[in-house]
């Protein structure tokens, strides 16, 4: 803490400390005028009731006592509050009057001039907040001394209730918490019967809306996954594609079966030519389409080795040596001819195998094909299903939904009244500011205006009080400073 | 250090209590009030500095009666002869109203305004203090007060230059400066002027004026005294800072 601060501190608590008299005397008296304020005044109760109105179908004629929405930041169709012009109010007087010499042992007159003022003035508050009843004018009108203000009364709840509004607050408010309470429910009292029928046929107004929506919603869900199939993806193309896919399929099974006979042949063609080999003579070819390359020269030479072998055989013996020689040449023919009949046949195997390869690997691409395609197929189809339930239920309701408004509106030509649910009980406690909140707020103001009085008496003070007047007002030094010790 | 003062000796003085004050045992059944010497420790320095040669006469004056300007000569008088061990000669110059010798106990004899008049010798004039060193007390007058008009003049330099052979430092004890013009005339024999102010009762306006008084008859003003300072602020509060 710096020398500055610390001076600043001493001046302050010198300030406080001076006048602290002032001070204590300022926020004691601050206090004291409160809570007398508050004893004297008591305060203001508001009664509140929960009713539900039905609809009448007199609402745009007789309505003409007023009612005033709350502003209390919920919804202003759901909280209202009773309030009545003063005139119309008027014809009420005799009725509180005598629930007044009932319930309060004051003289019933103050009371009702309390109320008198109490209405005047909150109508000069209000008057901005008719409420539009969704009739043909605003529920302000001249008013009719002679209607039972308790019917007119019920009109205007009703008429402020048509909609969908069902349950509505009324708030009474009134410096006494028994007679705020007795009163609106003296002004609530009234026709009960009928009552019910409404709110329930009012209910399933809501019950078929609520279920109107939701298949209204289904039904355009589908719609909309339907209008966006890729293209290529509808019924028709799908079925097209799997006609396509089922011929190609046919087409390519009934190849695979010739070719597969084909294969078989050449097989046996091949056993044909192996024993004819194995048997030592000459192998021709099965098929002229099988001769290999060279296979008339090789048989040439072949028969004119064994004319050859012949005429040595004739004058030579079997096992001389140029016989011999003649028989291996023989031979090496032979199974050249054999080899080169014995390639040929191998050669169309193996193409045949190859051919029938490929041909069951597209027969299988194909059968997959046709498998997805009947099932987007299938799924096509359960969701027009399901659309056209969801459609059906949709037209149920809406049926439903015009039935019950039907049945609400023949109740509402017929029927005008209030139920209550919760009727007014004696609040508890006053909706004025809390006491002990106003008893705090007056402490902290006349700490304030103390504190401020005590600078104010500082800032004028006119005497020598401290050295440092001296130094700063009259440029002298101090010399001494003697304490003011008397006991 | 300890000054005893007399019952009108004005109001910035002590109840005497124990351990606070010392007892006049001259008149053990006197009140007799007193103010620590400490607090007027500056003052005597500055009244040591006042003068030259280490001779000097300065004088304690108030803007009122009862401010506190008797009590306040006493006490640096009674310091700068104990605390310093300087001869002092404390000097009523207030002929308004004298306090001195009831304050001291002193019985009644010739004072300031005989020793000017010639019809007294200062020497048989001056009296000591017993209990405060070298301090000698020059009462105002015997009974009836003396006239203040007499006060300036050859006759109080003479006396004055007669008393430094008893003293190195003459304390004058002054009337008030707005009511009378006293101090003013005899302010121009004087080093300098220590002005009394009494909190909570001096106005600003008063100690301009009596300020510019003492100015304008040339004499300087060695600074101010506080009287009577009240505090506020609870002991335990001010240890804080």
């Amino acid at each position: 803490m710096t020398d500055d601060d610390r001076n600043f501190a001493r001046d302050a608590l010198y300030v406080l400390f001076r006048y602290r008299l002032r001070i204590v005397l300022l926020t004691l008296t601050s206090v004291g005028v409160v809570a007398a304020a508050i004893a004297l005044g008591g305060g203001t109760y508001t009664a509140s009731a929960r009713i539900v109105v039905t609809a009448a179908g007199s609402a745009g004629q007789g309505a003409q006592a007023t009612l005033v929405l709350a502003n209390n930041g919920q919804s202003a169709r759901n909280q209202a509050e009773l309030f009545a012009d003063p005139g119309l109010l008027r014809p009420l007087l005799p009725v509180l009057k005598a629930r007044l010499q009932a319930v309060r042992p004051r003289p019933a007159a103050q009371e009702l001039a309390r109320l008198e003022t109490w209405l005047a003035a909150k109508l000069r508050v209000r008057a901005w907040a008719w409420i539009w009843t969704g009739a043909d004018d605003w529920l302000v009108g001249p008013s009719d001394p002679d209607e039972v203000l308790l019917l007119r009364l019920r009109h205007a709840l009703t008429a402020a209730a048509i909609g969908d509004t069902d349950v509505v607050a009324l708030r009474f408010t009134w410096p006494d918490a028994d007679f705020a309470a007795d009163a609106l429910n003296l002004m609530l009292s009234g026709d009960e019967s009928a009552v019910a029928q409404a709110a329930g046929a009012r209910l399933d107004i809501k019950l078929a809306d609520a279920a109107l929506h939701d298949a209204d919603a289904q039904v355009q869900a589908l719609d909309d996954q339907l209008a966006f199939v890729p293209i290529g993806q509808d019924a028709a193309s799908l079925e097209r594609q799997r006609d396509r896919i089922a011929s190609r399929l046919a087409a390519s099974r009934s190849t695979g079966d010739a070719l597969r006979v084909e294969r078989e042949l050449s097989h046996r063609k091949l056993e044909t030519v192996e024993r004819a080999y194995r048997s030592g003579g000459w192998v021709d070819s099965p098929d002229a389409q099988d001769t290999p390359a060279g296979a008339p020269e090789l048989q040439q030479t072949f028969v004119t080795l064994l004319d050859k072998h012949q005429m040595m055989l004739s004058h030579l013996p079997p096992d001389s040596a140029k016989v011999r020689a003649v028989d291996y040449q023989i031979g090496e023919v032979r199974e050249q001819n054999y080899l080169a009949v014995k390639q040929v046949l191998t050669s169309r195997l193996a193409t045949l195998d190859e051919r029938l390869s490929r041909l069951n690997a597209d027969i299988a691409a194909d059968e997959a094909s046709a498998r997805d395609t009947d099932d987007s197929l299938v799924k096509l189809d359960a969701l027009a299903q399901s659309r056209a339930a969801a459609a059906a239920r949709a037209a149920v309701a809406q049926r439903r939904y015009d039935d019950a408004k039907l049945a609400v509106d023949a109740l509402a030509r017929n029927v005008s009244g209030i139920r209550v649910l919760s009727p007014a009980a004696p609040p508890p406690r006053p909706d004025a500011p809390a006491p002990g909140l106003l008893l705090v707020l007056a402490l902290v103001g006349g700490l304030a205006m103390g504190v401020l009085s005590a600078l104010l008496a500082e800032l004028t003070r006119r005497t020598m009080d401290r050295p440092r007047d001296i130094a700063r007002l009259l440029d002298v030094e101090v010399l001494a400073r003697v304490p003011d010790l008397r006991v | 250090m300890r000054v005893n003062a007399g019952a009108a000796g004005g109001n910035a003085l002590l109840p005497a209590r124990a351990g606070r004050s010392s007892v006049d045992a001259r008149k053990p059944g006197a009140p007799v009030l007193t103010v620590d010497g400490a607090v007027v420790l500056g003052l005597a320095r500055r009244c040591l500095r006042a003068g030259r040669d280490g001779l000097s006469a300065v004088g304690v004056a108030a803007l009122h009666h009862g401010d506190g300007a008797s009590t306040i000569a006493r006490s640096v008088s009674a310091c700068l002869a104990t605390s310093f061990g300087k001869r002092v000669v404390l000097v009523e110059a207030n002929l308004r109203s004298p306090c001195l010798r009831q304050a001291y106990g002193l019985a009644d004899g010739p004072g300031l305004s005989d020793v000017l008049a010639g019809t007294a010798a200062l020497e048989e004039s001056l009296r000591a203090a017993r209990g405060f060193g070298k301090l000698l007390i020059l009462p105002a007058s015997t009974q009836p007060p003396g006239n203040p008009a007499a006060l300036p003049g050859p006759a109080l330099r003479a006396a004055m230059t007669r008393m430094y052979a008893y003293a190195d430092i003459l304390v004058f004890d002054l009337a008030p400066v707005l009511p009378y013009p006293d101090t003013g005339l005899l302010c121009g024999s004087l080093d300098g002027v220590a002005l009394v102010l009494r909190a909570g009762k001096s106005r600003l306006s008063d100690s301009r004026r009596g300020v510019k008084a003492l100015r304008d008859e040339g004499v300087p003003v060695l600074g101010a005294v506080l009287n009577r300072e009240r505090s506020f602020i609870p002991r335990l509060v001010e240890r804080m800072f």
